[in-house]
Order: C-alpha cells, then structure tokens, then sequence
C-alpha cells in the first residue's frame, strides 16, 4: 500500500508539470490562429449541413431542430404567462385580504406555504372554482379580468371568462 | 478459484466501476415551490429552524447544482439546514436547444429575481440573504444591483468579477479580446455550447491530465464511504451542462472582452448594473487553490461597493472544496451567525 501511496505521490508531482507544460504549449499564438481557420472551416461545413438538412425537412414535410424549438418556445411563452397571472393573483389576494376571508382562501394561502408546487395546482383549481362562485367573489374576479385587460392579453383573458362561465354553467 | 495475495482487495471492484449503478446525489429534504422553464425553486426547510433570514442560493450555469447537496456529511445545504437556516436553491436546470435566446438580463429579470420574490413570499420573512457559487456568484451579485428586494446579506464563493486579465491562457483571451478568434458565429451555429465542449474547455484550464483522483481510489478500495462520495464527485465533474447561446456571447462580449461588471457599465434590459447601489452586508470569499477563478478576478470587489459591512475572506482550499467538505465553515457559520 505505501507503494501505491508512493506512486500516487509521484504521478501528482509530475500530472502537475505535465499539465503545466500542455497549457504553456496551447498557449500559443499560432495555435490560436490554426484553431481559428479551423473553427471557421468547421461552421462553414456545418451552415452547408444545416442549409442541406433544412432542404431535405422542407421537401419531405419534416419538422427541423429549429421547428421543434420554436413550439416549446410557444409553450414557454405559455408557461411565463401563467406565472405572471399567478403572481397577479397572489398580489391581489395581498392587496385584498378582505375577498380572502369572504372566499375562505386564509386556509389555501397558509397552505400553499408548505405544499409542493403540486399542491399549488390544486390550490389554484380550488381558488378558481370559488372564484366562480358569482356571489362571493364579484369584486376579485372583475379586478383580475382588468388587470388581464391591462397586460392586453385578450387570448388569456378569454380562456379565463370561458373557463369561469363553463364552470359557473357546469354548476361546479 | 485460488485468492492471489499479491493482488490488492477490491481490486476487481475498481475495474467494476464504470459498470456501478447511478450513485444517487442529493439526500437533504426538499420541497420545489416554483418553476420556469427548466428551472426549480428548492425549498428545504431547516429541521430546527432558529434563524429569521432563509437563503436563497444561486448556483452556475456552467455545471448542476447538486454539488451544494452531494451526500450525507458532504453537503452545504445539508449544514445550513442543520444550523436551523431554512434555505432556498435556484437551480437552473439542463437547457436545451429551445432556450438559446436566453440571455443575462432573462436569467437576472425572470429566473433570480422571481425565484428571490417566491422564496420571500413563501418563507414570510422580511429580508433574504443571496448566496452565489462561482458564475451563479456573478448572476447573484448583478441581481443585488438591480433589485428592489430586501437583501439583507450577500456571500460570494469563487466568484469572477473582474475579468479584464485572465491569469491563463493569455493568448487565447486576447486573440478573443482583439476579434482574432471569433467566437459569435460559432455560438450561434450552435444555438447551445454542447456540455462535451464546456467541460473540454474547462479541463485544458484546470486540469488537462487528472489521474490522481484514480490512484486516490485505488489505495481506498476497501472503504465503501470513500468509494461512494468519489462517485459522486465524479458524477459531478463529468456532468457539465449545455450553455446557453445568448448568454455565453454576453459573458463573453459584456463581461470578458469590454469587463463592463466592474466598470459599472453593464446594463440589462435598459437598466444599469451598478455595483455601488450594494448596500447589504457582504461577504466575499475566494480558496488558495483555486485554479479556474484566482484572487485577482475576485477581490477588486470589495472597493466597488457601498456596503458599510464587507469581508474578504481567503480560505484553503479548491473551487469547490467548501461546498463538499461537509457542515459550515467556523467563519462562514460566525458571520452568517451575527447577520441573520
């Protein structure tokens, strides 16, 4: 075993001069000028790539790399909105302490300090079936429809008032 | 059939081990309490919570955050927890393709920024302290300059900051400086720097031949506790992550090439970064042996600030020793203990 201690003790000393003498040789101002010309051999190589495959996705009704990137941008996009009307909401139930003892929401704003995001999700669908409820919660439900107004997204604004109609139809 | 006493015990394990089982990382209890994209807000609460201010860590881009929480006895947040913090990790995620366009200011505006608002709001406290590793250092000392939040403290580990002289290869940096090596048409073929290349690049760096850690393990086959925090470790260094596009030309345009951080001209969404408006206590801290961000990308911080309470703190140690060493620092555990 000291042997192998030994050795390890050998090869640190020496791994620490190799490296040292590698970096020194890379750093090089030729090498940096081979690595650009190479560099730029290699996109030139891979923008023909991409031209051909793009050619190919085309003809054959293919989606690229750069389709598919685009949908789950869409769906990011999605993702950011959600958020910003979830964080329109928690900032209206803070400003509106009121609405939530009407609602009953003390419960699921303590609650949401301890659950997982899950639970969030269920919480959010408990917040939204009480917003429903037309007698309760008139003052807060007008306020996020003006707010929503205010962001000018007349998309979610929509799926909302459709969602809280279908709700409100459904009798939940 | 017949044991040969020459041969080392375990010997045949160490051959067995790149066949091992995935070693699990990441044993402190938690809770996600947001999302974005590929990024998750942690939440793990404090066993025996007896401090008002929670953490809010923010790590790189550059490799996972599961180093802050490798195992049992080798975690950070593990010893945070433990001295009743409750505490909150930004972890950014795996991006992909889809996310090249996204740049400093989305990772400042929409990921730190949000994730330091849910953490307050979830935690009801009136004051956070940020802490940032290595490039999530940088992202968390930007943030402090720009935010309305109440940052009550701010802690620094192997930060960059100045990034006008590159201690290592010089020639290379300023072949990048003078638009001799371009670099932005590269990053936008790519869309995403491929993890293979961040960890090539990270390697010729630190540490082009590593051989070492093996014959460490070699003359410890016997201790199973050695074995698995060494896998873990390693699953960590091999475990680079993609970068992305837009962000690296900034890093590289912004922060390497016109070192506008900490020329107090960097600016992100229209709004400028100022260091100067950085007003919470601040702690600093850089290790010896650190060959990827030495003192001197580091410490000309400490005159750029306004904070009336700021150490500097040089410790023993490599990049990443302090967050696998287990428990907290003596000074860290002392100056948090003061401040929270």
């Amino acid at each position: 075993m000291s042997k192998l201690k030994d050795l390890t003790l050998l090869v640190a000393k020496y791994e620490k001069e190799l490296n040292t003498l590698i970096q020194e040789k890379l750093n090089d101002h030729e090498l940096v000028n081979s690595a650009n010309e190479g560099l730029q051999k290699h996109l030139s190589t891979l923008r023909k790539l991409r031209k051909f495959n793009e050619f190919v996705a085309q003809q054959l009704n293919l989606p690229t790399k750069d389709d598919v990137a685009a949908i789950a941008k869409l769906v990011m996009q999605l993702e950011e909105k959600l958020d910003r009307i979830e964080d329109l909401l928690m900032h209206l139930l803070d400003e509106n302490p009121s609405a939530l003892s009407q609602e009953g929401l003390n419960q699921t704003t303590t609650n949401n300090d301890s659950e997982s995001l899950q639970a969030d999700d269920v919480n959010e669908d408990q917040e939204l079936d009480e917003l429903s409820d037309e007698e309760s919660s008139k003052p807060l439900k007008t306020k996020i429809m003006n707010l929503l107004s205010e962001m000018g997204m007349k998309v979610l604004k929509d799926a909302v008032k459709n969602a809280l109609a279908q709700r409100g139809n459904s009798g939940v | 059939m017949f044991k040969d006493p020459r041969k080392p015990k375990g010997l045949k394990r160490f051959g067995t081990l790149p066949n091992h089982p995935d070693v699990p990382v990441g044993p402190t209890p938690r809770k996600a309490v947001w999302k974005r994209n590929k990024a998750t807000l942690w939440y793990y609460p404090s066993p025996v919570k007896n401090k008002r201010t929670p953490l809010f860590l923010v790590y790189s881009l550059v490799n996972q955050a599961f180093i802050l929480d490798l195992g049992p006895g080798a975690s950070m947040i593990e010893g945070f927890t433990q001295a009743g913090y409750d505490v909150y990790l930004l972890d950014f995620g795996i991006p992909g393709y889809e996310d090249k366009h996204l740049t400093l200011g989305d990772y400042i505006f929409d990921y730190i920024q949000t994730g330091v608002r849910r953490a307050l709001r979830h935690s009801g406290a009136e004051e956070i302290t940020v802490i940032g590793y290595c490039l999530g250092g940088t992202l968390a000392l930007i943030y402090a300059a720009v935010a309305n939040e109440p940052i009550k403290n701010l802690i620094l580990f192997a930060t960059p900051v100045d990034i006008g002289e590159v201690p290592y290869m010089d020639k290379w940096t300023n072949a990048i400086k003078r638009g001799d090596l371009k670099m932005d048409d590269f990053i936008d073929e790519y869309g995403v720097i491929p993890a293979q290349v961040m960890e090539f690049w990270l390697r010729l760096i630190t540490a082009p031949v590593n051989v070492t850690p093996y014959l460490a393990l070699l003359g410890r086959l016997n201790d199973k506790n050695y074995i698995r925090k060494w896998k873990q470790f390693d699953k960590w260094v091999k475990g680079h992550i993609p970068f992305v596009g837009a962000a690296f030309k900034e890093l590289i345009n912004e922060l390497l090439i016109k070192n506008k951080l900490i020329k107090n001209k960097l600016e992100l969404r229209g709004k400028k970064v100022s260091l100067k408006k950085i007003k919470a206590n601040l702690l600093v801290v850089s290790t010896e042996a650190d060959a990827l961000i030495p003192e001197e990308m580091t410490k000309p911080l400490m005159s750029k600030v306004s904070s009336r309470d700021k150490t500097y703190k040089r410790v023993r140690g490599g990049h990443v020793s302090l967050a696998i060493k287990g428990g907290l620092p003596d000074f860290l555990t002392e100056w948090l203990q003061k401040r929270s």
